[in-house]
């Protein structure tokens, strides 16, 4: 069997209905790590929203536009996000966004995505990095408020839910992998499961508080 | 380095915390988005229609491709003296793909080809038999759809 006919077969075997659920809802919390200039995350430059991105990507890997190799990357979901995560990121590069600044800019590094070949590029981070210019200290001091705000109301919105509280601390030390979450919080990696299926219900009341001034 | 050492700003991880589906249920999801005021129905009809879309273009991006590629071996095939002895066999399957599909009239032109072959490698053959394969297949399958 030719390569080509490989990946179709592979590509027309996979369940799209699943994948596109799971890869819109990464694109929609994916976008809350930027800063938007048009201020909201769901409705993102070029009239994009992160249900488009998720659905271009699909479109992209079967026309091979992106290439996807199975033998080396068989997770075709994991290599959908990347390519998700790669194509938000020239959305934000490409449409002048980066005068606003990311809000955040240590780029997964432990994810083992970002051994695939295309590796997204990141603002640059070493110390020989010349002084920000008034702008860029007046867009961190934005940023520094926001993430503090969006903190102090995801805390007030959990507040009462002492497992919620635990989460959040562990996420506000850096820890955002459900398995070293059980590890810090000492309990079973279902029980994170649990707790983010609690925050997943309040969806709407935290895309408030994300959305807030961004 | 300082990236190593560096902690995730809040937003990032918490970002990253949420992207991620793991040990979280469909319906989970489904639920979540339609939070998010998205007609999940609507989205996996869009996916449908994307993939189906897709799909046809890169059989046609796949078809022109072969098209090239078989035109370049049969160059290639024009320009050589003879065929390795190692590849009679594929030669011979060809030979015979060419006469069932496209009849005796082929087979002749086909035949002409094989007479003026030089270092055509084996790979070289056993892929044009494939590319004819493939061709072959995806003809049948358009006029199943028809």
């Amino acid at each position: 069997m030719g390569k080509e006919d490989e990946i179709l077969k592979h590509l027309e075997a996979a369940d799209w209905s699943d994948i596109i659920i799971k890869l819109t809802h990464f694109a929609h919390w994916r976008a809350y790590r930027y800063k938007w200039k048009i201020g909201n995350p769901d409705q993102l430059p070029a009239g994009m929203t992160p249900r488009d991105i998720a659905l271009t990507a699909i479109s992209k890997i079967y026309t091979g536009t992106r290439a996807w190799d199975p033998d080396k990357y068989p997770d075709l979901l994991a290599h959908l996000k990347w390519i998700v995560k790669s194509d938000m990121n020239h959305l934000y590069t490409s449409m002048g966004h980066l005068m606003s600044g990311r809000i955040n800019e240590s780029e997964d590094q432990d994810s083992a995505e970002v051994t695939y070949n295309d590796v997204i590029p990141d603002p640059p981070m070493s110390l020989s990095e010349p002084a920000p210019t008034p702008e860029e200290q007046l867009l961190a001091k934005e940023r520094i408020e926001h993430e503090a705000k969006v903190k102090e109301e995801l805390f007030a919105l959990v507040k009462g839910d002492e497992d919620l509280e635990l989460l959040l601390l562990c996420i506000e030390d850096g820890i955002d992998k459900s398995e070293l979450i059980a590890k810090e919080m000492s309990c079973d990696v279902t029980k994170v499961y649990m707790l983010k299926r609690k925050l997943l219900r309040k969806a709407s009341a935290i895309n408030r508080i994300m959305q807030q001034e961004q | 380095m300082v990236s190593d050492t560096k902690k995730k700003a809040f937003i990032e991880s918490f970002s990253n915390f949420m992207s991620d589906s793991e040990g979280l249920e469909s319906e989970d999801l489904v639920a979540e988005l339609k939070e998010q005021q998205i007609d999940v129905d609507q989205l996996k009809i869009d996916a449908a229609v994307a993939v189906k879309r897709a799909s046809e273009e890169r059989r046609l991006g796949w078809r022109r491709k072969a098209k090239l590629k078989m035109e370049a071996i049969e160059n290639l095939l024009g320009n050589v003296q003879a065929i390795p002895g190692s590849v009679i066999n594929a030669k011979d399957k060809i030979a015979a793909f060419i006469k069932d599909n496209y009849g005796l009239g082929a087979l002749d032109h086909a035949e002409a080809y094989f007479r003026n072959k030089g270092t055509l490698s084996d790979a070289d053959i056993i892929k044009l038999f494939e590319d004819l394969e493939q061709l072959d297949a995806l003809k049948k399958s358009e006029l199943k759809k028809d």
